[in-house]
């Protein structure tokens, strides 16, 4: 056999790090290996509560599938609509309903994996096991360099009886992130829990004037009156959270107790589940709105995180203020959109969303300018204790922080893992690290 | 240790203090062109003023300036001396000064609430904020080795990430004369430092009414901490503590305390050079000759008048108000107490200085000496606010002159040995004695004293020799003194209890020097800064050994440093002692 070829997986496409891109120096005939007809259930395990998929399937329509059975997946992330299940696992993806059920790290329980040495494949399908550090935690993250899954078992869950959203309005940002610390400590997450800075809740109601106005469904409950005046919130400070309860009735009502009380000791006011559904909706429309911008002119991208809590605001301030800052260096003439969210709680930090955006207008090279901005974004992230991804993953962009965040030996022991599973990089993808001799590698 | 700053005491103490300072000052400059980028600067980050130290007026200089300016009044971390002024230390405070301990020694609880409090106004940055880097009033006329204490307090919220960058502004502030400078000179030969009182601000009345001609604030660029260290402190190194834990590492403190000389170097390139300071180097080096000499306006004002030739040379300006003439007459007249009665608008007329009273008697020294060595001290100190323009230009000529065949490596190495050894006279920038060098070498040769032989190029040669004989003797005076120090140390006395004891012992030995007439011995070597400083070049060379009974000299080690030092000053008269 040939091994004079090169093979890019690929799954739904939703990638935002570079990482379907083929190598610019990549001189080998190139396959593009997709996923798509790999996409059928292969069983459903009552018994145990597993589901073995094929990993091309689409996370929406397996999701629908364990629907029609009464279960679900409980995984999803915003790009539901089009990612994968191989792509999740590759990836390290991480879903909106995490607290409830876990990053994509705590469902798999067993999956295939094809690497032109063989298949990698534990023997049996356990919930835990002791033999040595896990192979699982190889190709969870490995970004389609080593190989290519083709089958996963994951957990399954029973449909919750109830889904409910909920959101609350906070004074300003740094309230809702103490409240946010309070529910982690106090570990009372509901499925999934959501902080919006002020620049996000005021683009949030500027989207919505054109539907139904978020003041007029508020009125219902708290009237605007009632949040400027009589609680006295600054129009220029106020921020909101969201929130998505599951549970069976009981379940849920508690929840929605505690959290309600626990707020009003953070100053929060009880926003009602529209808000809360709303919240949801523009999170979803965001990437649609990020193409409709480009056509404007407007070049926006949003990027994430993760952080301890102790570093949690002064991260989020530090990170704005240099993209706003850097904007202005690089030339950009108007006022740009530096706006984040806390969209994951963990008990020991968060996962923190940035968003940013400028008009274009007048920039020789507008997205130069942005990855300029991005770049320097994420050097402050680093600077503040931040990490280099949550769950969008390394790719191709995120490469030039490997080595500071896995240190000289750990990048060593990649290169190794990788030299003995695709000595002849045949899954020449180039993400995560340059590997010394392949086409690729700058040394 | 907190401030009570209100603005209606700052009205009410500014108009005492302008009234004050329109007595005493001929005219105060500033580049204001600065100031108002640092407004602007200051409506983002915090500005941190970093001011050089003479006397008590800097602070309140730069506040009033601030008022002027539309600048936030800075909060002024003063030394903890202020505070027993009964009265004035309230005012002080109330102006936006607090007050902390010189030394916060192991008390971990002083230290945190003060950088805490000191953190807070960084924070907030309702006000900017000021200290001095060099910890404490220099009462030699020249910076002081810098502290870092409080810098590193400064620059810890940016490192922790809880601001997103801080701009620190060091000003330099000289002075034409400076107020407290016969209390200097005083308190340099040893006699104990007057409390801060009151009643003593009074009596300072008669000193207040004399005039005390201009002050030049020069205010340098604002320095981005977050640009400045961008690249050689990476924060990403702290993240991995938490932030209740936050340490620095031996690398960044490293940084931090190079940071701090660089202020203190960037505190004397702005410095404005007077035509006084060039006159006392000049009045001192006569006095080399002829200690009873008579000065004539004439001599001094040629050798003036050269000494600033040789400075332009070498790139150097000195501040001179339409003419040289003009300027030396208007500085002799501002300082007519040091000399006997002379009459300003002759065409030349004769400069003798007068003795000043000294109460105490110590044995070591005669009285006579000791009244004589005021004034010295005095024009000393106004001298060395010219040094640091000539300092390694001098240090480096003197060597090649000394040497048969100068190579340039082994220029090198004796230059930087001396810095290193005299890094307490002439603040240099740790780590950057080679960057250092190539510059004297770059400034020499492109003045023609010094060049590159060119039959070989790894070999320094003398041009001018009269100037590079020149430049030597404006340093040379500095070794001296330390040189005639580290002779004290005597084989037979093998113990000492502790260093402070045995300064009277090397002014005695000074003395001695200069009532034998011995040449190369000042009077103004007696001053205790120059000699305290030597033993801290002891102290870090490692000659000495601690024991339990005191400290007991390493005399081989002595002896060598000794040697390398006399090879570069050529004193064998000394030595001998």
């Amino acid at each position: 056999m040939s091994h004079n070829c090169a093979i890019i997986p690929i799954g739904g496409g939703t990638s935002v790090t570079n990482a379907l891109e083929t190598p610019v120096n990549e001189t080998r005939l190139v396959i593009s290996l997709d996923m798509a007809l790999l996409d059928k259930i292969l069983w459903i395990d009552r018994e145990n509560l597993t589901c073995r998929a094929e990993a091309g399937i689409v996370g929406q329509s397996l999701e629908r599938h364990l629907n029609e059975k009464g279960y679900t997946c409980g995984h999803e992330p915003d790009s539901i609509e089009f990612s994968t299940l191989g792509g999740w696992v590759s990836t390290r993806a991480s879903g909106m309903k995490k607290n409830r059920y876990g990053n994509i790290e705590d469902l798999v329980v067993h999956l295939n994996f094809v690497c032109p040495k063989g298949i990698i494949q534990k023997q049996c399908q356990v919930p835990r096991i002791s033999s040595g550090p896990d192979i699982h935690e190889i190709i969870l993250g490995s970004e389609g360099t080593l190989g290519v899954i083709s089958e996963v078992t994951i957990k399954i869950f029973p449909l919750p009886e109830i889904k409910k959203f909920g959101s609350f309005v906070f004074p300003n940002f740094e309230s809702g992130v103490n409240f946010f610390r309070e529910v982690a400590a106090k570990r009372i997450q509901p499925a999934s829990l959501r902080l919006m800075d002020n620049d996000q809740f005021v683009m949030g109601q500027a989207l919505k004037i054109a539907s139904d106005s978020w003041w007029a469904s508020l009125k219902n409950s708290v009237s605007k009156m009632y949040i400027t005046s009589w609680k006295g919130f600054k129009g220029d400070q106020i921020c909101a959270a969201t929130c998505v309860y599951e549970g069976c009735r009981s379940e849920v009502e508690q929840q929605e107790e505690s959290l309600n009380k626990l707020a009003c000791k953070f100053h929060g006011v009880v926003g009602g589940e529209e808000n809360g559904r709303y919240g949801y909706r523009l999170t979803f429309a965001i990437a649609y709105l990020r193409d409709l911008g480009m056509n404007h002119g407007v070049l926006g991208e949003s990027f994430e995180t993760s952080v301890p809590w102790d570093k949690v605001l002064t991260l989020c301030r530090n990170v704005k203020e240099l993209m706003r800052r850097e904007a202005k260096s690089q030339g950009v003439m108007h006022p740009v959109l530096a706006s984040c969210r806390v969209t994951q709680v963990y008990d020991a930090g968060a996962c923190v969303y940035f968003y940013f955006g400028f008009n274009a207008k007048g920039l020789i090279n507008g997205l130069q300018v942005y990855d300029k901005i991005e770049t320097a974004a994420r050097d402050e992230i680093i600077a503040c204790g931040g990490s280099i991804s949550h769950h969008h993953g390394v790719g191709k962009i995120r490469k030039q922080w490997m080595l500071t965040t896995n240190g000289a030996v750990g990048i060593a022991l990649l290169k190794a893992i990788k030299s003995e599973l695709d000595p002849a990089n045949i899954f020449a993808n180039a993400n995560l690290i340059d590997i010394i001799g392949s086409p690729h590698s700058k040394l | 240790m907190s401030h009570t700053f209100n603005l209606f005491n700052i009205r009410a103490f500014g108009y005492g203090v302008c009234k004050a300072m329109e007595k005493l000052f001929d005219g105060i400059y500033v580049n204001d062109e600065q100031l108002v980028k640092i407004r602007e600067r200051s409506k983002k980050d915090c500005v941190v003023f970093m001011p050089s130290h003479k006397t008590y007026f800097d602070f309140l200089l730069l506040s009033v300036i601030c008022f002027q300016y539309d600048i936030q009044l800075p909060a002024i971390a003063a030394g903890q001396d202020f505070m027993s002024m009964k009265f004035m230390a309230g005012v002080l405070r109330r102006s936006g000064a607090f007050f902390m301990r010189r030394s916060f020694g192991t008390d971990q609880l002083y230290w945190a609430v003060f950088s805490e409090y000191v953190q807070n106004h960084v924070v907030n940055n309702d006000r900017t904020v000021e200290f001095f880097v060099e910890a404490t009033r220099s009462r030699v006329g020249k910076s002081l080795h810098p502290k870092y204490g409080v810098l590193q307090m400064v620059l810890e919220p940016y490192l922790r990430g809880t601001v997103f960058d801080i701009v620190i502004v060091p000003v330099s502030i000289s002075y034409d004369k400076i107020l407290e400078e016969k209390l200097y000179a005083y308190e340099l030969l040893g006699f104990p430092k007057p409390k801060e009182s009151t009643g003593g601000l009074f009596k300072a009345r008669e000193v207040l009414n004399r005039k005390h001609g201009s002050c030049f604030m020069t205010f340098g660029d604002p320095i981005s901490v977050r640009d400045y260290f961008g690249k050689s402190l990476h924060r990403g190194t702290f993240v991995c503590q938490p932030d209740s834990q936050f340490v620095l590492d031996v690398q960044a403190k490293n940084e931090i305390k190079k940071f701090a000389h660089r202020v203190v170097e960037i505190h004397n390139q702005n410095a404005v050079i007077t035509v006084w300071s060039v006159a006392c180097m000049v009045i001192l080096q006569t006095f080399d000759h002829n200690d009873q000499a008579t000065l004539s306006y004439s001599g001094v004002y040629t050798r003036v008048e050269d000494l600033i030739k040789l400075l332009n040379r070498l790139g150097a300006t000195v501040n001179i108000d339409t003419s040289l003439d003009k300027s030396l007459r208007y500085y002799l007249k501002l300082h007519d107490d040091l000399f006997e009665p002379f009459d300003i608008e002759a065409d030349d007329f004769q400069l003798m200085f007068i003795d000043f009273p000294v109460a105490h008697q110590k044995p070591e020294v005669p009285k006579a000496v000791m009244e004589r060595a005021i004034s010295r001290l005095i024009l000393t100190t106004y001298s060395n606010g010219m040094i640091h323009a000539v300092d390694s230009e001098g240090i480096l000529c003197q060597i090649v002159s000394n040497t048969e065949k100068c190579h340039v490596a082994s220029a090198k190495e004796e230059f930087c040995w001396l810095h290193t050894l005299m890094k307490r006279e002439f603040v240099i920038i740790p780590g950057e004695l080679s960057e250092l060098f190539d510059k004297t070498i770059e400034i020499l040769t492109d003045s023609k004293i010094v060049k590159l032989s060119d039959s070989d190029p790894t070999v320094l040669e003398i041009v001018d020799r009269r100037e590079a004989e020149q430049l030597g003797k404006l340093v040379l005076p500095y070794f001296y003194n330390f040189e005639m120090t580290f002779n004290t140390f005597d084989v037979n006395r093998p113990m000492i209890s502790n260093l402070s004891e045995i300064v009277p012992t090397v002014q005695k030995n000074i003395s001695d020097a200069y009532q034998n007439g011995l040449p190369n011995a000042r009077l103004s070597f007696l001053s205790t800064e120059p000699i305290k400083n030597a033993f801290s070049a002891l102290v870090d060379f490692g000659a000495f050994e601690k024991t339990s009974t005191g400290i007991r000299p390493n005399f081989p080690k002595l002896h060598q440093i000794r040697s390398r030092l006399s090879k570069f000053t050529n004193l064998s008269t000394t030595s001998k002692l």
